[in-house]
C-alpha cells in the first residue's frame, strides 16, 4: 500500500481537501448526496437483478427493462461516484489506514468492470430466464451490496 | 405520560440498552437499515418515476405497480423494523434531534400521500393505465413522494451528526 501513499498525501494537501475539512457542513451534505445516489443506483440495480432472477417485472423482456432503467442506473452511479470522490478528499488519511476502504475499492473496481462487460452482455441476450441471467443478477447484487457493506464499515471500523 | 417520559423509560429499558452497549448490534442494525434503502425507497423511486413520466413509460402503470409495490412494501417493512430498533437504542437522542422530528413529519406526509393516492387517484387507473403522461393528481403524488423521500434520507443522515 505504500505505493499509493504519495497520492493520498497529495490529496491531503490539496486545496479541495483543506476546504472540505475546514467546513463544518460540507462533508455532511456530500454524504447525504452520496446516500441519495446509493438509493438510485442500488434501487434500479435491485429491480433489474431481480428481473433477471425471474422476480418482479417479468412481462417485460430483461433487455427492455435494462434499457428503461439505464439512464437512472447511470445517473445514480454518476451521483454516487462524484460524491464519493469528494468524500475521499474529505478524509484521505483516515481512508488510507482503513481496511474497509481498501476492500470497498477492490469491490468497486470489480463491480464497475463486471457491470460494463459481462453484465451488460448478459442483459442484451433474448432469452430472459436462463441460468446465465440468474447468475448475472446474483453476482451484480453481491458485488454492489458488498461495496455498500464495506462502505458502511468505514464509519465503524 | 409525556412523550419525553416514554423516551426516558425506553432509554433505560433493557432491549434498548443492550443494543446501545453492544459493540456489534447497533452497527449491524444500522447497516441493514441503510442497505434496505435500495429495497424500499429505491424501488419506490422507480414507481414514482413511472407516475411522473420519467421511466418505463411504455409499461402499463398497473404492471409497474403490481410488480414493484409488493417488493417495495417488503423493503419498507425491513426499514421500519430496523428503524424502530435504532430508535429504541437511543430514544433521548432522537427526541432531542430536530432532524428526527422532521423525518417523522415527512414520513407522515408520505403516508397521507400514499393513502390518498391509493384511495382516490389510483381508482381511475384503468383510464390512464397505458398513458405515458399520467393525470395531474398522479403526477403530483409521484413528485411529493420523490421530494419527501429524498428529505427522509437527508434527515435520517443528519440525525447521526447531532451530538447529545
Amino acid at each position: 500500500m505504500t505505493f499509493f501513499l504519495p497520492f493520498f498525501r497529495w490529496v491531503n494537501t490539496s486545496s479541495l481537501s483543506l476546504e472540505i475539512r475546514a467546513s463544518t457542513w460540507q462533508f455532511a451534505v456530500i454524504e447525504m448526496v452520496h446516500l441519495i445516489g446509493l438509493t438510485m443506483l442500488l434501487g434500479s440495480l435491485m429491480v433489474l437483478d431481480l428481473r433477471l432472477f425471474g422476480i418482479g417485472n417479468v412481462r417485460q423482456r430483461a433487455a427492455d427493462l435494462a434499457r428503461d432503467l439505464r439512464v437512472w442506473l447511470l445517473s445514480g452511479m454518476a451521483i454516487i461516484l462524484g460524491s464519493g470522490v469528494l468524500l475521499f478528499f474529505g478524509e484521505p488519511m483516515k481512508l488510507y489506514g482503513s481496511p474497509s476502504f481498501r476492500v470497498k475499492m477492490i469491490l468497486l473496481a470489480t463491480a464497475l468492470i463486471y457491470q460494463f462487460t459481462l453484465f451488460s452482455r448478459a442483459t442484451k441476450g433474448k432469452d430472459s430466464s436462463s441460468a446465465l441471467h440468474k447468475l448475472a443478477g446474483v453476482v451484480s447484487l453481491v458485488l454492489w451490496f458488498g461495496v455498500g457493506l464495506a462502505g458502511r464499515g468505514i464509519g465503524f471500523l | 405520560m409525556s412523550i419525553l417520559s416514554i423516551c426516558q423509560w425506553l432509554q433505560n429499558e433493557s432491549i434498548g440498552t443492550s443494543i446501545r452497549e453492544s459493540l456489534w448490534t447497533f452497527p449491524i442494525i444500522e447497516t441493514v437499515h441503510l442497505l434496505a434503502l435500495a429495497f424500499s425507497v429505491g424501488i419506490i423511486v422507480l414507481v414514482d418515476l413511472r407516475l411522473t413520466g420519467f421511466a418505463m413509460k411504455e409499461q402499463p402503470v398497473t404492471e409497474v405497480f403490481g410488480r414493484l409495490q409488493p417488493m417495495a412494501l417488503k423493503g419498507f417493512a425491513i426499514n421500519v423494523v430496523s428503524g424502530v430498533l435504532l430508535f429504541w437504542s437511543e430514544p433521548l437522542k432522537c427526541y432531542n434531534s430536530p432532524y428526527f422530528r422532521a423525518k417523522l413529519i415527512m414520513l407522515f406526509v408520505l403516508g397521507v400521500n400514499a393513502l390518498l393516492f391509493s384511495a382516490k387517484t389510483y381508482k381511475s387507473v384503468a383510464s390512464w393505465d397505458k398513458a405515458a403522461v399520467t393525470p395531474v393528481p398522479a403526477r403530483m403524488a409521484g413528485w411529493v413522494s420523490l421530494v419527501f423521500w429524498a428529505g427522509v434520507i437527508i434527515m435520517g443522515r443528519a440525525i447521526a451528526y447531532v451530538s447529545s
